[in-house]
């Protein structure tokens, strides 16, 4: 029997769906986008299809739809939106990111079933293949298509030489925004049509995904900037509106066993490395990029043995009472002590983490070994100083946070108030909504809020006066300037001021001297970290200062 | 049919269309239509209008559009439908009247003793 997730959080909704098809399928249900990835995560295999609303708390079908994008194993499951029957807007912009189908409320038995068979029939038939030879958008090939052709033209040209080239809109979210769906599929159409003249006859171009495409074509040894500014004008004299900005990635197939999807992912990975680069649209494939990918593809086939055989270590970053010099916290920070490839900074390893989602189990490890250091430093009867921990945004949109934390407290028998949670001003501006439902509830149970990287977004201010806070984290940049640049000064005061005004406690990051921390102290701030005072420790150096600092708390 | 099937025929609500969505399950019926009675998006409609949180306000009145179309429940669709075409062409002008006949439309349907 198939097996269908419906995402609804309304509960007669579900029960007219349950109703209409579980005497054909196999059921499962979610009530928002958070709780369908949880279930995707143990079910994603098996699943035929998901039925997703688009307007649910928590976490909405937009979201999840953009969510999804992240998982690659997801990206096969067809998803039919289901939406409220007054406009095609809210249909249009949903097949824009990523669904499959749509299906109107109120529900019609027949069509809901028909839709349903058909999409998982299509899918699971040779017919399937050839019906989705085409994209319906553009008219290019499909990616599946595109796939199958390209293996075979380069698997049929032993004398040839083949380049992937990848290209992306980098202005294309803009578009969207300001103009709306319709024309951003209008763009879409003009450029894949450009692209596709563009090319020689009898190679192959595709939409790889939303406004990303990739071609085949004969390899050339160089490629002038020339070349591709002549197609973007092209482009963009051919649209009336808008203006493009777009990058081009070359990737030469050296090696025709490497397979077609991994070539378009390396060119892709070319176009991420210029993309924002003002005065660079397109780059070459290189050596160093190439020893990245090889790293990457190290990193992630050993991270999961790496967290279960404990390679991953915590150390902590004292902060320090800038008025007393005692230390009142410290951050819980992780390093890898990798067997394979040695000792590795988290600059090497957590972007990639968040990028492929690994950083969830990461950072629940970082906590729970918190919890457990701060039980054993208190029954030793050390001083009762908290620690933070770093909550990153990945954690808010997948995990239940407020749970897992209230757990770890539980389980180690410690207060809310020993364990510091810090969020980045840069996870609030990517998900507001969710960030301060999550921060709330958290806040609520007794757990101390830490603001990260406070200056470095737009919307500081904002934050200040939305989310329940309790301490603001200077970026290291204030602590930096300040002494040379006297607008940062002026600034600093202001943002002592109003926490002070507040009732929130500053802490200064990245102090590196003593000019820093004694500028700091006569301007009022209240607490200091950075390698002035201590770089990050092991914890068996932590406790042995702590126990040297005595009895302060 | 059974007697709350027939008052909600009363009522003015297509019950044939929505047993048909129910596969004549009556029982079904009845039961989404009690759940329905409690759904939060009436009472959080009434504090968005009060509020003037009009953004909310369209979550809250689509989400119960969905609802009550798949119920068939025409009469306090329409009302609701007003209010949503309102809110989406942003027109405040007439918002708590409308909010005003949903709350009306409510009424009436208690009136026909379906709980």
């Amino acid at each position: 029997m198939s097996k269908l997730l419906i995402v609804e959080d309304n509960l007669v909704n579900q029960k007219i769906l349950k109703k209409m098809l579980e005497n054909d399928y196999e059921l499962l249900f979610a009530a928002n986008g958070k709780e369908a990835l949880t279930t995707l995560k143990s079910h994603w295999q098996s699943l035929d299809l998901i039925l997703l609303d688009l307007i649910m708390p928590v976490m909405d079908g937009y979201t999840f739809l953009d969510v999804m994008k992240s998982y690659p194993n997801y990206s096969t499951i067809p998803i039919i939106v289901t939406t409220a029957n007054d406009s095609d807007k809210a249909e249009v912009k949903a097949l824009a990111e990523g669904a499959t189908d749509y299906i109107t409320k109120p529900y019609h038995v027949q069509i809901v079933k028909h839709r349903i068979n058909n999409i998982i029939s299509l899918r699971q038939t040779a017919a399937m293949f050839n019906l989705i030879k085409y994209d319906q958008l553009t008219g290019l090939f499909s990616k599946e298509f595109f796939y199958k052709q390209a293996t075979e033209k380069i698997n049929n040209s032993p004398n040839e030489t083949f380049d992937i080239i990848a290209c992306d809109i980098e202005n294309f979210s803009f578009i969207n925004d300001t103009f709306g769906y319709n024309t951003g599929n209008e763009v879409l159409k003009t450029v894949a049509l450009i692209l596709k003249n563009s090319i020689p006859n009898n190679y192959y171009i595709t939409r790889l995904n939303n406004d990303i495409f990739a071609a085949l074509v004969p390899h050339q040894e160089t490629y002038h900037a020339l070349y591709f500014e002549k197609i973007t004008d092209t482009i963009n004299n051919a649209l009336a509106k808008v203006e493009l900005i777009i990058d081009y990635g070359i990737y030469p197939i050296l090696n025709k066993s490497t397979p077609i999807h991994t070539a378009c992912n390396i060119a892709l990975d070319v176009v991420k490395a210029i993309k924002s680069n003002y005065l660079l649209h397109f780059a070459n494939y290189d050596e160093k990029l190439q020893e990245e990918q090889e790293f990457t593809l190290k990193i992630t086939a050993s991270m999961e043995r790496a967290l279960r055989e404990k390679e991953f270590l915590i150390y902590l970053q004292p902060k320090y009472d800038l008025l007393t010099n005692h230390i009142i916290g410290a951050e819980a920070l992780v390093r890898w002590n990798s067997k394979s490839e040695g000792f590795l900074p988290p600059g090497k390893f957590i972007p990639l983490f968040e990028k492929n989602g690994f950083i969830c189990e990461l950072d629940q490890y970082i906590w729970e070994e918190a919890c457990r250091f701060l039980k054993y430093s208190i029954d030793q009867g050390l001083p009762r100083i908290p620690i933070s921990v770093n909550v990153s945004r990945l954690d808010i949109l997948i995990l239940d946070v407020p749970n897992i934390m209230t757990n770890l407290i539980n389980k180690y028998d410690l207060e809310p108030s020993d364990l510091h949670l810090e969020i980045t001003e840069s996870a609030y501006n990517e998900c507001p909504e969710l960030i301060l439902a999550a921060t709330n509830q958290l806040h609520k149970k007794g757990f101390i809020l830490e603001l990260d990287d406070f200056g470095t977004g737009y919307s500081s201010l904002n934050l200040l006066s939305e989310m329940a806070l309790d301490v603001v984290k200077l970026d290291m940049r204030f602590a930096r300037n300040m002494t040379s640049n006297a607008k940062q000064n002026i600034i600093l005061a202001f943002i002592l001021d109003l926490a002070n005004r507040m009732g929130l406690t500053v802490i200064s990051e990245g102090v590196e001297t003593k000019e820093q921390a004694e500028h700091l102290r006569n301007m009022g701030c209240d607490q200091a970290q950075g390698y002035f005072f201590s770089k990050p420790i092991l914890l068996k150096e932590y406790q042995k200062l702590l126990t040297q600092q005595g009895g302060y708390q | 049919m059974k007697p709350f099937t027939k008052k909600l025929a009363a009522y003015g609500a297509d019950v044939s269309t929505a047993l048909e969505r129910f596969l004549d399950d009556e029982d079904l019926l009845e039961n989404c239509f009690m759940l329905m009675l409690e759904d939060e998006n009436f009472l959080l409609l009434k504090e968005q209008i009060r509020n003037e949180d009009y953004d909310a306000a369209f979550n809250s009145a689509h989400a119960l559009k969905g609802v009550l179309s798949n119920l068939e429940l025409t009469p306090l669709l329409m009302e609701v439908n007003v209010l949503l075409e309102s809110l989406r062409a942003k027109d405040y002008s007439q918002i708590k009247e409308q909010q005003q006949k949903i709350e009306e439309e409510l009424e009436r349907l208690e009136m026909y003793d379906l709980k």
